[in-house]
């Protein structure tokens, strides 16, 4: 898909695959759980239940030119069991790495220098404002432990969430939500009427509006199973989403 | 007014083409659908408070659209409920639509809600009892009015007029154009017995604002409109029919159930289009 933008635009010439927008949305559990779901609609896998996903038919030759594809393919028919949604993910991980590279170059999610110095920057706010309300709190007469710890609580959270949420470069953010306006009518089919959707158009609705779109319709089981609280990194909190693609939740489990 | 109103229809002419129901299942594929002339919204599937994003980028692109009604029973002993006259109107105030249409049906009667359009009976009691309720209509609709032929699979008895002449007479008696349903005509000319091709003689098919075609099926030696099939030789043969004898301002496509894929909806557009084409040579003595 195409980002096109006018002359000088924020966005201009920024073109990108179903899975490159996956990985800008939602890291890697998104760009492999679109792929599961394209896989899926190919006939090459079949969920079996929420977790489990089984191998349906062999890949036609050449049919599978994206590593993610086929790290996820070799995942479901290497397993001599049933391969769990969250085993697929944390074998295919690594084949999302050029993606990630990909999406940096372009200046679309943050490298790990900014990521670092953006959360350390996030980190010294936060614990201004926590020393700020220790202040306050001892210029209203003292300082308890039910304070410090109220603080703590009130600072911490969303000093955490921000810092897991920061993937994305003020570009990126521009591209996914210029991808979202642009394809409300994919959004709209995948919804009502997955099932006519081709393989590459479905990956592209799961990569750019998530799983959750399937929900409820006849993909319902697809939907249910590539929910990011099923992704490997629950420690997280608020899914994958604000994980940067489970790298940053310190390994998955 | 009837100047401005004849002079709206004949931009309606140029303006429409081919054009298809829009439904969420179908919304990608008529998206990219190149050189679609119009869309058709049913005002019934669409909530103010929250109009698909498709439709309004539709809109934003330019797109004509036609907002239809289907819940007015125009064809009712009662006059249609304000409410839904004014969600028609607001409906098609949002998507900017230039014509509103509804069926010559009713669909309750004594605060029974039938689910399903159902045919009026075609005496002059009746009419007198439409054409009020018609005009009535469009006192309050802030749109022209396109009335639609549906199809039946019964009929009241005591019939005084066949459906084309009764049909033409109340388009005639109220200055309202015609949403002329081929498909609805062509199941029960097969289902009654009699040559669709006839009552076009008897349309008032300079009244006509644009057409309807869908797919049916034979089932217990009854064609049934389902709009869940491909659109058939028959329904086409009688487009192309329609089209040798006048050029109507826009003919869309109806299918709302088992929907098709993208190839499949866009081969039926082509086979509507190329009816269309055939029909056109008849009329200018060219050929395709």
């Amino acid at each position: 898909m195409v980002i096109d933008g006018r002359a000088g635009d924020l966005l201009s010439s920024v073109e990108l695959s179903p899975l490159e927008a996956a990985y800008l949305a939602d890291g890697a559990p998104r760009a492999i759980g679109a792929t599961l779901a394209g896989l899926a609609h190919m006939g090459l896998i079949e969920f079996r239940t929420e977790d489990y996903v089984v191998p349906r038919k062999p890949a036609p030759t050449g049919l599978l030119k994206d590593p993610i594809q086929q790290a996820v393919i070799d995942c479901v028919s290497q397993s001599d069991r049933l391969s769990s949604v969250q085993d697929i993910r944390k074998y295919a991980e690594p084949s999302t790495g050029p993606v990630r590279d990909a999406l940096r170059a372009a200046d679309l999610l943050l490298g790990e220098r900014a990521l670092w110095t953006g959360g350390l920057a996030i980190a010294s706010a936060g614990l201004a404002v926590f020393i700020g309300i220790l202040l306050l709190a001892a210029a209203n007469g003292g300082v308890t432990a039910n304070g410090v710890f109220c603080g703590l609580f009130v600072t911490s959270i969303p000093t955490v969430i921000l810092i897991g949420r920061r993937r994305r470069t003020r570009r990126g953010s521009a591209v996914l939500r210029q991808l979202q306006d642009e394809h409300v009518a994919l959004k709209e089919s995948a919804e009502h009427a997955p099932a006519l959707l081709s393989p590459t158009d479905l990956s592209r609705a799961v990569a750019i509006y998530g799983s959750t779109i399937l929900e409820g319709g006849p993909l319902d089981l697809v939907g249910k199973a590539l929910k990011p609280e099923r992704g490997s990194c629950g420690a997280c909190g608020g899914g994958c989403g604000g994980c940067g693609g489970c790298g940053g939740c310190g390994g998955c489990a | 007014m009837r100047r401005l109103r004849r002079m709206w229809r004949v931009r309606l002419m140029k303006t429409l083409g081919i054009g298809i129901g829009w439904r969420p299942e179908l919304a990608l594929a008529i998206e990219r659908r190149k050189g679609l002339g119009f869309v058709e919204v049913t005002a019934e599937n669409i909530r103010l408070d929250d109009i698909p994003a498709p439709l309004t980028q539709m809109v934003a692109r330019g797109v004509p659209v036609i907002v239809h009604g289907l819940s007015l029973s125009l064809g009712g002993a009662d006059r249609p409920d304000r409410r839904r006259l004014d969600h028609l109107a607001r409906v098609a105030e949002r998507l900017g639509a230039r014509l509103v249409s509804e069926h010559l049906a009713f669909v309750r009667a004594e605060g029974l809600e039938a689910g399903h359009l159902l045919p009026v009976p075609r005496t002059r009691e009746a009419l007198e009892v439409i054409v009020d309720n018609v005009g009535w209509a469009k006192r309050l609709l802030p749109f022209p009015l396109a009335l639609e032929n549906i199809a039946t699979l019964v009929e009241w008895p005591g019939a005084e007029m066949d459906e084309a002449s009764f049909l033409a007479e109340l388009l005639d008696r109220t200055d309202t154009s015609l949403l002329f349903d081929v498909s609805n005509m062509y199941a029960n000319a097969c289902n009654s017995g009699w040559d669709p091709a006839v009552a076009l003689d008897r349309l008032p098919l300079a009244r006509l604002a644009y057409v309807h075609v869908a797919g049916g099926t034979v089932r217990d030696d009854l064609y049934h409109d389902t709009h869940a099939h491909p659109v058939g030789a028959g329904p086409l043969a009688f487009l192309e029919e329609l089209c040798s004898r006048t050029a109507p301002p826009g003919v869309m496509l109806e299918r709302d159930d088992n929907f098709p894929r993208e190839s499949e909806l866009d081969a039926e557009l082509e086979a509507i289009r190329m009816a269309i084409a055939r029909g056109a040579a008849r009329r200018t003595g060219k050929t395709s």
